[in-house]
């Protein structure tokens, strides 16, 4: 890892990535690139890698981890897991998005979701609307993992899927009673109905 | 007459919806019933209702589905994309929406409310180069009786995901869901505007409530909430 020190200059990429509202948390020279941990807001509690290769455009990464998944700790060959991947890869390929298991000495850890940006900078607007494509993605899939059994490949499907939707705008309303089948909303409004 | 309804989920909570049976048992006022469903196993929810005979139903399916309703829907899609199968009526509490929607105003309902959602299943043809499209667009309607138990409904949002596309084509597809999915909740806000003061005909309520499928009261049959819903009212 790459030492920062005060007297660090800030890299053009690095530069990139700031003015996209990411901070680096750390980076790491590897063959042939570099791979910047990056943190913001944005990311949602994912853990987001981005590996440039220059001349070649950046990867950007998002960590699913499987720690709520009876996946964790199975091996990456499994039924299972080659059954869900293959759920996955269906279902994000349409995105440009890649997934892979991440594997360790005791089996599977965690998914790793990936999309390409040929840019070899990226521009700022651009790279942020990868790495939220990513974490999006990303918080999806953590989710419909948990499942069990026939459920988890239909939640994986669904999970996957290219989906867009709005934040609900509207002014907020005087409400009397409102539908729930929540027991302390029932109470209450027996409470206030019956005699 | 009240009638005695149990209903019996496939799922966890009455308020996830899904395949269910359902019987019902009318009976006299201030008399007793009992209802029983058995041999199921798949149950891991329950669901009674006390319903009084005063009890007037809003079958969320027949509405979505009528001429009047379907040519508005129709109209928000253009080809390619074309409407697949009827529009399917289901609920979702609030804690339970996309946070792409619920995100934006997190305190606008307790995670506890209900609210309808309106399901349009879509298809979009593509050229040779490209998967065909199949996704669902949804309408997110809250109900609620106001201080003077009117019966309101306000389209509060929408959410569309799709499987296919690729490899080249979900650029254009997005496009044109973008453009059109967006201005659905003013048509459809239209639309309940027009048709809930036919139905409410100048009568307050007390209380509503969901009912899966259509809001039945006799008999015994099996139905999906994720298709068809109800919303019931009790007139003053």
């Amino acid at each position: 890892m790459t030492k920062s020190s005060e007297t660090h200059q800030e890299s053009a990429q690095e530069r990139s990535f700031r003015e996209a509202g990411f901070t680096v948390a750390a980076s790491t020279a590897i063959h042939g690139g570099k791979v910047y941990e990056l943190t913001s807001a944005e990311c949602a509690g994912v853990r987001v890698a981005v590996l440039h290769t220059p001349g070649k455009g950046l990867t950007v990464g998002g960590r699913v981890e499987l720690s709520q998944s009876d996946l964790k700790g199975t091996s990456a060959d499994s039924e299972q897991a080659l059954l869900v991947l293959g759920a996955l890869t269906a279902g994000l390929q349409p995105q440009g998005i890649e997934a892979h298991f991440l594997a360790g000495n005791e089996g599977i850890e965690g998914l790793m979701l990936s999309v390409h940006v040929c840019q070899d900078k990226g521009e700022p607007e651009q790279l942020k609307a990868s790495i939220v494509k990513i974490t999006q993605a990303a918080e999806a899939v953590a989710k419909a993992v948990t499942q069990r059994g026939p459920d988890r490949l239909v939640a994986v499907r669904q999970a996957a899927r290219l989906a867009k939707a709005a934040p609900a705008e509207v002014a907020r309303v005087q409400v009397s009673v409102a539908p729930t089948f929540d027991l302390a909303a029932r109470d209450r409004m027996m409470r206030n109905t019956n005699p | 007459m009240p009638t005695l309804s149990l209903y019996a989920f496939d799922r966890s909570g009455p308020e996830l919806a899904g395949p269910f049976f359902q019987n019902h048992i009318g009976h006299g006022p201030d008399n007793w019933a009992w209802a029983s469903i058995s041999g199921l196993g798949n149950t891991h929810s329950v669901l009674t209702w006390e319903r009084p005979s005063n009890e007037d139903i809003l079958d969320l399916s027949n509405v979505a589905n009528n001429p009047v309703a379907l040519a508005t829907i129709d109209a928000l899609l253009t080809s390619p994309a074309s409407r697949r199968g009827p529009v399917r009526t289901s609920y979702v509490t609030w804690g339970n929406m996309p946070s792409q929607v619920t995100g934006g105003n997190p305190g606008l309902h307790q995670p506890w409310e209900l609210l309808a959602t309106i399901n349009i299943d879509f298809h979009v043809s593509t050229p040779w180069y490209c998967s065909d499209a199949d996704g669902t667009i949804t309408y997110y309607v809250f109900f609620f009786l106001d201080g003077g138990g009117n019966l309101r409904g306000q389209v509060q949002g929408w959410y569309y995901s799709y499987s296919g596309g690729g490899p080249f084509c979900t650029g254009s597809i997005n496009s044109s869901l973008n453009s059109a999915v967006p201005g659905g909740m003013a048509s459809l806000q239209n639309l309940l505007n027009t048709f809930l003061p036919l139905f409410t005909a100048g009568r307050t309520f007390n209380m509503l409530y969901y009912l899966p499928g259509h809001g039945v009261r006799s008999g015994f049959s099996s139905d999906n909430a994720d298709n068809n819903v109800a919303l019931a009212v009790i007139p003053n």
